[in-house]
């Protein structure tokens, strides 16, 4: 069962993605923060991560430069969710590491579709 | 080594135009095409790349194509391009064909290279390697080059065996998994034994040695080495 981990500091955001992912057949680990998320990382590990960008403390931009730098975590395929839909901010989740971005808001099914497309891409699945 | 090879499927009009200049900024060499079937040949030819696909270029049998183009280049990336007005379900189902991504025909340049990048941080350890390994169409022997190693999973994914063979047979087994299926020249294989022997004197005799031996230690399994006559010999599966 693949592990997603997902970051976002909307709890009821988080949840409800929880239960979508979860119905997918994902195991899901969520986290309110960004620091947050990086404890989980480095303790339980995660074959995929969704990230918010705009969290408090850790943004998710700053989340991924911190996961591309980690000899342990350095190939964690990241997807971005954020309503920061402007050209340079996009430029800026790729150039921190993301594999791809996904705009808010986002129909339920184009984020299963490119998760799924994410472990195809990278973990050959 | 090669360049990574870039296609951009489309119509010579605007973005496309931009996105050229832009990837061939980035030392990119960009190979444009305006027909899908030129595409999808010259990719049956490599082993690894990335194509922009324009999407009315597939046609209206475009997830039957797709698929079929990506059964023969997985390591192809396809990414889709078209208008934003696409319906998602409709953009779902040709990921769902084989399609690697979809780009807005609105996406500016520098965001095109910025997710092309992320693309390639992924794909470019593959195309390093992906000259290294090489399978038979069913997937029943893998080879790898850098590990000189073959792999045969005799039934349905559960027994693996692990032949040892010697450097010119296993030059051999390479030489007839770049061309699955089909008849490969004696002479080629001939040829192939030179280069493993680093000997100009291998006879021709010595090609039919050394597939027998092969064919031995690749057991009575799923995978046959057959001969061709007037030809020379085909590995099927």
């Amino acid at each position: 069962m693949t592990k997603v981990l997902l970051a976002d500091d909307d709890a009821g955001l988080r949840a409800l993605l929880s239960h979508v992912l979860e119905g997918e057949g994902y195991q899901v680990v969520a986290a309110p923060d960004g620091r947050e998320a990086w404890r989980t990382l480095k303790d339980e590990g995660a074959d995929l991560a969704v990230l918010d960008v705009n969290m408090p403390g850790l943004s998710g931009f700053d989340l991924a430069k911190k996961i591309r730098k980690d000899p342990d975590l350095k190939n964690l395929p990241i997807l971005m969710l954020t309503v920061r839909t402007k050209t340079r901010d996009q430029i800026t989740g790729y150039e921190r590491g993301a594999d791809d971005y996904l705009p808010k808001p986002f129909e339920r099914k184009m984020l299963i579709a490119r998760l799924r497309l994410l472990e195809r891409r990278i973990l050959r699945k | 080594m090669q360049p990574f090879p870039f296609w951009l499927v489309s119509p010579p009009t605007q973005p496309f135009r931009s996105w050229e200049t832009a990837l061939s900024r980035e030392g990119w060499t960009v190979t444009s095409l305006a027909a899908y079937e030129t595409f999808a040949a010259q990719a049956g030819q490599v082993r690894a790349g990335l194509a922009l696909l324009n999407w009315p270029l597939l046609g209206p049998a475009g997830q039957p194509a797709l698929s079929r183009l990506k059964s023969k280049a997985p390591l192809v990336s396809v990414l889709l391009t078209g208008p934003r007005t696409i319906p998602q379900d409709r953009i779902v189902r040709y990921f769902d064909a084989g399609a690697d991504d979809f780009i807005p025909l609105a996406t500016p340049a520098a965001l095109l290279v910025a997710k092309l990048k992320a693309h390639l941080r992924r794909l470019l350890p593959e195309f390093a390697s992906a000259k290294d390994r090489v399978q038979s169409p069913g997937g029943i022997i893998r080879l790898d080059r850098s590990k000189h190693l073959v792999e045969i999973r005799e039934t349905a994914g559960h027994k693996l065996l692990k032949p040892h063979l010697t450097p010119t047979e296993f030059r051999l087994l390479a030489t007839l998994l770049e061309r699955p299926g089909a008849a490969v020249e004696r002479s080629v294989l001939l040829q192939s034994l030179k280069s493993a022997t680093q000997d100009l004197l291998v006879r021709p005799g010595t090609v039919d040695k050394h597939i027998e031996s092969l064919r031995r230690k690749l057991g009575e399994g799923r995978v046959k080495i057959e001969a061709v006559y007037g030809v020379g010999y085909a590995l099927r599966d």
